[in-house]
C-alpha cells in the first residue's frame, strides 16, 4: 500500500457526490435529446406546411391553366396555321427568286447575228437538281423528307450556240462580233459577266469561193459557244 | 480495470437513464430527419419546379391568347396571298383527264395561238420538291417542268416565251433547244420546258 | 449535435473521473465550503463557510443553525427517508463538508492489512485505511454505513450546498490543526490534545503527520463534574467560578488530569526513543474549563508550555460576514469539528 500523507479521509461514496447545479446533465441532456426530436418534428410540420401551401397554389395554377387551355389552343392552332402559311409562302418565294426571265433578251439575239453567222441550235439548259424517281409515300420523318428536297440554292444555267460562220483567211472576224454584241446591255440580265464564254471551231467539208470583189477564198467554219447564264437562285 | 466497459456500468442510474433518453431521443429525431423531412424535401423541392413550370406556362397562355386576334389578322393576310398564288400561279391539272400536261397545255394554248407559235406535243417532267424552308410546312410545293415540242420563227418562239413569262409571273423558263431546220430556214422546231408551282401529292400511307 | 456534444463530454469526463491519473489532473479544487458537524449534541447544527481568495480563507459565515440534527445512533432506528435540509442564505456554499460525530464511528492504528474490525459484526461499515507514512503504521477509520447514508442524504441535487466530503470529527479535527498557524509555523514534534466534551484525543505528530493517536475517556465534562463536586457547585457555574482568581482550584484539576498528563508523557516518551524526536511544542484546543489551570498543571507536571489552539485562529471574518453566536470568541471550540472538515476539503491536495 502507497502512502498518503492526507488526513482527509472522505466516507461519502461516488454516486453521493451530486452537483448543487440547478442545471443538472441528467436533466439537461434529456431535454436537448427531447430537443433534438421535438426539432425536426416542428421543421417536418412546417415543411408539410410549406408543401401544402405549395400544392395548392399548383392547384391554383393548374385550374388556370384548364380554365385557358380552350382558348389558348385556338391560339396555338393559329399559330401552327400561320407558322405553315409562312412557310408555304417561303416555298413560293424562293421559286419566285429563282425566275430570271429570257424571253426579252432572247428577243435580241436575232439584232447580234450578221448575214454571214448562221445559228443552227440554241439551247438553254437549266442544271437541276434530281426530280422525284416517281410519285411515292410523304416520309414520316423530318430528316428523310429534308433527303429528298435540294439542299443547293442555286442552279447552273448554260447557255449554248451552236452555228456557222463565213469568214476569210481563218479569221473569225464574225464570231467575234457576234461574242462583242453579246456581251451587250441586252444580254447582261442573261448572261454571268463575270465568266468567259467557251468557243470551239470545226471546220465545215465544203468550202466555198468567195463572191466576185471580195478577194480571198471564203471558209465556212461551225462554231459552239457556251456561256455561263446568272443562276437559277432558289433563295 | 476495464475502464472502457466498467465506466459506463459505473455510472450512477440516473445519468445513466438520462443518457439513453438522449441517445433514444437522438436516435429518433435523425430517423425523422431521414424517414420524414429528407422525402418531403426532396417531393418539395419538386413541386416548386413544377409550380414554376406551371406559372411560366400560365403567362405564356394569358400573353399568347392576348395576342389571338393579331394573329387570327395575320393569318387571315397570310391564307389570302397563299390562295392568291395557288389560284394564279399554280398548275393545276385539267380537269377531265386530272393531268398536269394537258392543264399546262390548255393554259399555254391561247398564248401560242396569239403568237402563231404551233405546239405539236406536250410532256410532262417528274416534279422536282422545293427547297425547304427552315420550318418544314405541312404542304409542300414543287416544280412540275412541263415540255412543249413546237415550231415557229425565231420571233414566235421568243414571243411564245416573252409571252408567257409576262402573263404567268409564276411560270419560268428552265429549257430551251431551239434548232434550224435545212428544209424550212425560216421554221424552227423548238422544244421548251416551262415550270409551274405545284402542289405536292403525296400517295396514301402504305402505298408504293 | 449540442445534445451528442454534452453527452460526449460527460462520458469523457466520467471516464477522466475513472481513471486514476487523469482524475488527479482533473481534480475539483474546493474554494468555497461549509463545514457542518453533525452528531455534536448541541441543540442545533454548528456550521462554519470558508471561503478561499487570494488574500487566504476567510468566515463567510458562521453559526449554530436552527436544523433537527437526528443522527441515527442504531442501523434499526435509522429514518428510512432521510430529511433534506435547507440551509439559510449565507451558508448556501456550494459544497458541503460534512463531519459526524458518533460513538460507533472509530479511528486507531492497525498493523495488518487483513485485521478483523470487530465493528462490523455490529452493522455494515465504510471503512478507510491509509498508510500516512512507510514507517508508520496504517491507520483505520471506519463510519456506520447506517450513518454514512443518512449523512449523504441530506443535501439533494440541484441547489447548494451539496455534500462533497464526509468525515468523522476525529479526522476533521486533525486537519483543522494541520492547518492552524501555529502548527504551520513549526515543523517539528509536537504533541496534541484535542478536549471533547467527554473524551480527549492525544496525537503525537512528527512532520505535521500523526505518528501515535490515542483516544482518551476525560473530557471537558468530566472536568467541569468533578470540579463541581469538589466545590460543591452546580456545574453551569463552574466556568464563572474558577474565572476568578481568588480562588484556587489546583487541587482539584492536578488530581483529575494526572492521568491524562501521564499519557502525554509516554507519547512524548515514544517521540523521543522511537522517532527520535521529543516534542518541542504541546499544543491543546478544545472547550477548555479552567484553561489556566490545565496550563498551569501541565507546566507542573510535565515542565512545558501548553499552547492554547483556538479553531479560528488565521481564520479572518470576510467583510460581510454574517456572525450568528454574539460572543464568538466563547463559542468558538464549538465549531472545531466544522472548520477543520471545511479546511481539509478545501486544502486537500
Amino acid at each position: 500500500m502507497s502512502h498518503n500523507q492526507s488526513l482527509h479521509f472522505n466516507f461519502l461514496l461516488e454516486e453521493e457526490r451530486v452537483s448543487s447545479s440547478p442545471l443538472r446533465m441528467k436533466f439537461i441532456l434529456p431535454v436537448l435529446g427531447v430537443l433534438c426530436l421535438l426539432a425536426p418534428l416542428a421543421l417536418w410540420i412546417q415543411e408539410a406546411a410549406s408543401l401544402s401551401a405549395v400544392a395548392s397554389k399548383k392547384a391554383v395554377f393548374e385550374a388556370g391553366i384548364a380554365n385557358l387551355k380552350a382558348h389558348h389552343e385556338v391560339f396555338l392552332k393559329k399559330s401552327a396555321e400561320v407558322k405553315e402559311l409562312t412557310a408555304e409562302l417561303q416555298q413560293f418565294a424562293f421559286y419566285r427568286a429563282s425566275k430570271n426571265v429570257v424571253g426579252e433578251t432572247l428577243a435580241h439575239l436575232t439584232n447580234c447575228v450578221s448575214s454571214r453567222i448562221q445559228l443552227t441550235k440554241v439551247e438553254l439548259l437549266t442544271q437541276t437538281s434530281a426530280p422525284f424517281s416517281g410519285p411515292q409515300v410523304r416520309p414520316k420523318l423530318a430528316l428523310d423528307l429534308v433527303k429528298l428536297c435540294p439542299t443547293n440554292q442555286m442552279e447552273s444555267v448554260t447557255l449554248r450556240l451552236s452555228g456557222r460562220a463565213v469568214q476569210a483567211g481563218g479569221n473569225p472576224v464574225e464570231v467575234n462580233r457576234f461574242l462583242q454584241a453579246l456581251q451587250g446591255k441586252a444580254f447582261a440580265s442573261l448572261l454571268d459577266p463575270s465568266s468567259k464564254p467557251k468557243i470551239t471551231f470545226r471546220d465545215e467539208a465544203a468550202a466555198f469561193s468567195s463572191r466576185p470583189g471580195e478577194g480571198s477564198p471564203q471558209e465556212v467554219v461551225a462554231f459552239e459557244i457556251v456561256y455561263e447564264c446568272l443562276p437559277r437562285r432558289f433563295q | 480495470m476495464n475502464l472502457s466497459v466498467e465506466s459506463i456500468k459505473n455510472l450512477p442510474k440516473p445519468l445513466m437513464a438520462s443518457i439513453a433518453v438522449t441517445i433514444l431521443s437522438i436516435l429518433g429525431g435523425g430517423a425523422v430527419i431521414f424517414f420524414l423531412i429528407l422525402p418531403l424535401h426532396v417531393s418539395k423541392g419538386a413541386v416548386y419546379s413544377e409550380v414554376n413550370e406551371l406559372e411560366k406556362t400560365l403567362a405564356t397562355m394569358k400573353s399568347d391568347i392576348k395576342k389571338l386576334d393579331e394573329l387570327t389578322k395575320t393569318g387571315e393576310q397570310l391564307t389570302e396571298e397563299r390562295d392568291a398564288w395557288v389560284k394564279t400561279g399554280t398548275l393545276k391539272p385539267e380537269a377531265l383527264s386530272n393531268s398536269m400536261r394537258m392543264g399546262a397545255k390548255a393554259l399555254m394554248m391561247p398564248i401560242a395561238q396569239k403568237v402563231d407559235f404551233k405546239i405539236d406535243n406536250v410532256k410532262e417532267s417528274p416534279t422536282i420538291l422545293l427547297r425547304l424552308p427552315a420550318t418544314v410546312p405541312e404542304e409542300l410545293y414543287a416544280r412540275q417542268p412541263i415540255e412543249f415540242v413546237g415550231q415557229g420563227s425565231f420571233e414566235q418562239i421568243t414571243r411564245f416565251i416573252q409571252e408567257t413569262e409576262e402573263k404567268y409571273p409564276l411560270t419560268i423558263l428552265s429549257g430551251l433547244v431551239i434548232l434550224s431546220q435545212q428544209q424550212t430556214p425560216a421554221c424552227h422546231k423548238v422544244v421548251i420546258t416551262f415550270e409551274w408551282p405545284v402542289k405536292q401529292e403525296w400517295l396514301p400511307a402504305g402505298q408504293k | 449535435m449540442l445534445a451528442l456534444f454534452l453527452l460526449l463530454i460527460t462520458l469523457t469526463m466520467n471516464f477522466i473521473k475513472m481513471h486514476p491519473r487523469l482524475g488527479e489532473l482533473f481534480k475539483k479544487r474546493y474554494t468555497d465550503v461549509v463545514g457542518i458537524e453533525l452528531g455534536s449534541g448541541l441543540s442545533g447544527v454548528p456550521a462554519i463557510r470558508l471561503v478561499k481568495s487570494k488574500s487566504g480563507i476567510e468566515v463567510k459565515a458562521i453559526g449554530v443553525l436552527d436544523l433537527l440534527d437526528a443522527l441515527p445512533q442504531d442501523p434499526e432506528a435509522s429514518v428510512p427517508d432521510s430529511p433534506i435540509w435547507s440551509l439559510p442564505k449565507p451558508f448556501c456554499a456550494p459544497h458541503a463538508a460534512l463531519t459526524v460525530t458518533s460513538k460507533l464511528a472509530f479511528l486507531r492504528h492497525t498493523s495488518n492489512v487483513g485485521e478483523e474490525i470487530p465493528e462490523k459484526k455490529k452493522c455494515r461499515y465504510r471503512d478507510i485505511r491509509r498508510m500516512l507514512a512507510s514507517d508508520l503504521p496504517a491507520f483505520i477509520a471506519g463510519l456506520p454505513e447506517f450513518q454514512a447514508e443518512w449523512a449523504a442524504g441530506l443535501f439533494p441535487e440541484g441547489r447548494s450546498p451539496t455534500a462533497a466530503s464526509l468525515q468523522i470529527s476525529q479526522l476533521a479535527v486533525m486537519c483543522g490543526f494541520n492547518q492552524h498557524p501555529k502548527i504551520m509555523a513549526s515543523d517539528e514534534a509536537s504533541v496534541a490534545l484535542f478536549v471533547a466534551s467527554h473524551s480527549t484525543t492525544l496525537v503525537a505528530f512528527q512532520n505535521r503527520i500523526p505518528v501515535l493517536y490515542r483516544e482518551y475517556p476525560l473530557g471537558a465534562s468530566h472536568v467541569q463534574q468533578e470540579v463541581a463536586t469538589n466545590m460543591q457547585l452546580a456545574p453551569i457555574l463552574v466556568q464563572q467560578f474558577l474565572e476568578d482568581d481568588a480562588i484556587d482550584a489546583s487541587p482539584y484539576f492536578e488530581a483529575i488530569l494526572k492521568p491524562l498528563l501521564r499519557q502525554v508523557e509516554i507519547m512524548n516518551d515514544y517521540l523521543s526513543r522511537r522517532r527520535n524526536a521529543p516534542a518541542t511544542n504541546f499544543f491543546i484546543s478544545g472547550a477548555l474549563i479552567g484553561s489556566r489551570y490545565w496550563n498551569a498543571t501541565f507546566k507542573k507536571m510535565i515542565g512545558k508550555e501548553l499552547i492554547y489552539c483556538r479553531p479560528l485562529e488565521g481564520l479572518p471574518l470576510a467583510k460581510d460576514a454574517v456572525v450568528m453566536p454574539e460572543k464568538l470568541t466563547d463559542v468558538e471550540p464549538l465549531f472545531t469539528c466544522a472548520a477543520g472538515a471545511a479546511l481539509a476539503l478545501m486544502e486537500d491536495l
